[in-house]
């Protein structure tokens, strides 16, 4: 698409002959009927189309049409798709070949549906073919956009035509795009949520306050699409944000008043055990097809038996997840937490949040050199995951002050971190997922859901998860070098502005 | 992407009408589609209201040194777009036998264009040449429009027996009466025992009637300026049928 901006504002309604007038004599205006239209957009609860440009949408029953940022149309048969729906939900075509990438495996959503009066208008040239169409919307607060839709092999004249109208009195170019303009009349947009700044000089209590109530928010957005079962995203995203509440409150919960911590640690420790059966299951379930094309003596339809038997299980888990969600005591927690954070943001006075990321950070990092040193290729899988949690905890501190950090170091030391993680996970899971299948396998046996064939085939997936873990293992002293080397500790050292 | 030809050996039968209307029915469908006019006397360009020129004729299509992304226009309808006819296309056949596997170059010419389009039309230009050939390689459907007539119905035999001999991949062949004016007793006599005779003969047929004539002055397919016509809803049910779906009781 050309450089000239396509799109137009105007206060009040837009006059077709004014635009028709500015067109000429190069090329005519044929107006389309003023028609009553309902326009719907589609995103993921995370806006992962908005992130990349692109826009999902469709008007009244017709088909659904993709749109790049480069002007690149997709179309797809609408085939009475019910939304929020999932991808493979889509009818098979391009549209669907190129959304599930960015998509999968979050469900769409239709994030807004706007009412207006449209008109659709070609631009005909000394042909009378039509070389781009005119797209004119008018909403309920009195304002009109205009849009130049660009048609393929005539982007010059796309371009031209652009000029012409920049001419056109009281139109203005604007750079919003249609969906973002659709978005202004959303319940839920992309910009909301995004957390003021942390300045060091803020008091540490009033800064921990704000990050905790941040995370209690993703809880809370993240429950109704949990229970109703919409994505697994939903659920990871809730459990996530558990996670970084119950590590916060570990890590620098100490500067709270009112012993915020202690109380409230069991309670989300509850939650976070609330959530963790149904994840894991959701992790097996989406893991299965990988691992079971690895098999080599059995065949991976021996897995069937155990793919039933963990669905049938995480159907039984997400109802006590569900009571759960819906419990009094999940919402008491939420609400007296919101109540706590709520007045500790007003302490006044105690030690600055810069001071505090200084300190944890380099505790932090000290627990992890110290039980990092002594990791060797033999040492006892207990070590392994101490040394994992460690690793965590400094990540997380890493991640919350952020923007207290110094770029370089920062950006430096989560490599190193990260890589190091990368291979304690794959460790890490490797001897949970290894339990796991042996205790699903007794479990099935107990329930007399267990053919020779898949207890075979269960067998050998438990041993190649096995060899993982002895691959990852003999990858810990090679990742681990960097981090505990004399540059990391000045890292650290220079790390907090 | 699924690949169609309208194709006779004999001119007039209403390939071009086929092509453009089918190819209209798709997009409005929802799919992407592309129609590729191969005829240099550019009838589907015509209807469409695109130049008839191509940078470069066909020699630059075929020795790839213009891609066929290039040259593509935008119809004026959603999601139909239109690889427009060339005058130059009347040497397609010498240009075709210049390169290797000439019999294969249309099938290989279109593959870069699997990511941008469900459906693709191809129009061809009556004539059994090199062509022609390239057609049967290229589609996984040939759709046939014949005129009820003794002699048609014989090429259609002729064209299944030739494609049957195809080693490897071997293209679905479709054929239709086109043009029936069901005021003779012959077309009558004709369609409903030929039908009744072989396989490969789909139930649609497309009467003579004068609004399919019309498109040439509307320069627009049947069934966007009269989408509730006969001549629209026998396009729809042959559409449907082509794509799997019953076919309308007409």
């Amino acid at each position: 698409m050309g450089n000239v901006p396509r799109s137009f504002g105007k206060a009040g309604a837009v006059e077709v002959e004014a635009v028709a007038a500015a067109l000429q004599p190069k090329f005519a205006l044929a107006a389309g009927p003023e028609k009553t239209i309902s326009h719907t957009w589609l995103d993921t609860f995370d806006w992962r189309l908005h992130s990349a440009g692109i826009s999902l949408e469709y008007v009244d029953d017709g088909p659904l049409v993709m749109q790049f940022p480069d002007g690149a149309r997709l179309q797809a048969p609408p085939a009475g798709v019910k939304w929020p729906a999932h991808v493979h939900d889509l009818p098979a075509g391009l549209l669907r070949d190129a959304l599930t990438p960015i998509v999968e495996p979050r469900a769409l959503l239709a994030v807004v549906t706007v009412r207006s009066t449209a008109r659709e208008s070609r631009v005909l040239n000394a042909d009378e073919k039509t070389v781009a169409r005119l797209l004119t919307e008018s909403v309920d607060d009195g304002t009109s956009q205009v849009w130049i839709q660009p048609l393929r092999g005539y982007d010059a004249v796309g371009d031209r035509i652009a000029r012409l109208l920049a001419r056109v009195d009281g139109l203005a170019a604007v750079t919003t795009t249609p969906y973002d303009l659709a978005l202004s009349h959303a319940s839920r947009s992309p910009s909301n949520g995004s957390a003021a700044p942390l300045r060091p000089e803020t008091p540490a209590a009033v800064a921990i306050a704000d990050m905790l109530a941040g995370f209690a928010a993703v809880i809370d957005e993240n429950v109704a699409g949990t229970i109703g079962a919409i994505d697994i995203e939903f659920l990871h995203d809730l459990r996530v944000a558990v996670r970084r509440t119950r590590s916060i409150l570990k890590l620098v919960g100490d500067v709270l008043p009112d012993k915020l911590a202690e109380r409230f640690t069991p309670e989300f420790k509850w939650l976070g055990d609330l959530t963790t059966p149904v994840r894991d299951l959701d992790v097996y379930l989406l893991e299965l097809d990988t691992m079971s094309a690895r098999l080599t003596s059995a065949d991976p339809r021996d897995l069937d038996p155990f793919r039933s038997f963990l669905v049938r299980h995480r159907a039984a888990e997400r109802r006590r997840l569900v009571r759960g969600l819906r419990s009094r005591r999940f919402e008491k927690l939420m609400s007296d937490w919101r109540g706590e954070l709520a007045a500790a943001a007003e302490t006044v006075g105690g030690p600055t949040v810069g001071a505090l990321a200084r300190q944890r950070v380099e505790g932090a990092y000290r627990k992890v050199a110290r039980l990092g040193i002594r990791i060797t290729a033999d040492s006892p899988s207990e070590q392994v995951h101490a040394l994992r949690k460690r690793c965590k905890e400094l990540r997380y501190l890493l991640e919350v002050f952020r923007p207290l950090c110094a770029d370089a170091p920062h950006r430096q030391l989560v490599k190193e971190l990260k890589a190091l993680q990368d291979t304690l996970g794959e460790f890490q899971d490797g001897e949970v997922q290894r339990e796991a299948v042996r205790e699903f396998a007794a479990a099935m046996m107990e329930q007399g859901a267990a053919p020779p064939d898949t207890m075979l085939a269960m067998g050998e997936l438990a041993a190649q998860l096995d060899t993982h873990q002895v691959g990852a293992r003999a990858e810990l002293a090679g990742r681990l070098r960097p981090l505990l080397a004399d540059e990391s500790r000045a890292l650290v050292k220079a790390l907090v502005r | 992407m699924k690949i169609y030809a309208s194709y006779n050996i004999k001119g007039g039968v209403g390939k071009t009408s086929t092509a453009v209307n089918l190819a209209h029915l798709a997009a409005r469908d929802g799919y992407n589609v592309l129609l590729w006019d191969l005829d240099p006397q550019a009838a589907a360009t015509y209807l469409f209201r695109v130049r008839p020129k191509v940078k470069g004729g066909a020699r630059a299509l075929v020795d790839g040194s213009r891609p066929l992304d290039d040259v593509i226009k935008a119809t004026d309808f959603d999601g139909l777009d239109l690889l427009p006819a060339d005058f130059s296309y009347r040497n397609l056949d010498l240009q075709l036998d210049e390169v290797k596997r000439p019999t294969r170059r249309i099938r290989q010419l279109l593959r870069p264009l699997e990511g941008e389009y469900d459906v693709v039309f191809l129009d061809c230009p009556p004539s059994i040449s090199l062509l022609s050939e390239n057609v049967l390689h290229a589609v996984d459907t040939l759709l046939v429009p014949m005129i009820p007539a003794t002699l048609s119905v014989r090429t259609f035999d002729q064209l299944t027996s030739f494609v049957s001999d195809f080693n490897g991949r071997q293209p679905e062949v479709r054929a239709f009466f086109s043009m029936v004016d069901r005021r003779k007793r012959l077309h009558r006599d004709l369609v409903e025992r030929l039908s009744a005779e072989r396989a490969g003969i789909l139930t649609t047929a497309i009467p003579a009637l004068s609004i399919i004539e019309q498109m040439a002055e509307q320069r627009a397919p049947v069934t966007a300026f009269a989408p509730y016509s006969t001549a629209s809803l026998c396009y729809k049910s042959l559409w449907g049928e082509v794509n799997g779906a019953e076919p309308l009781a007409l």
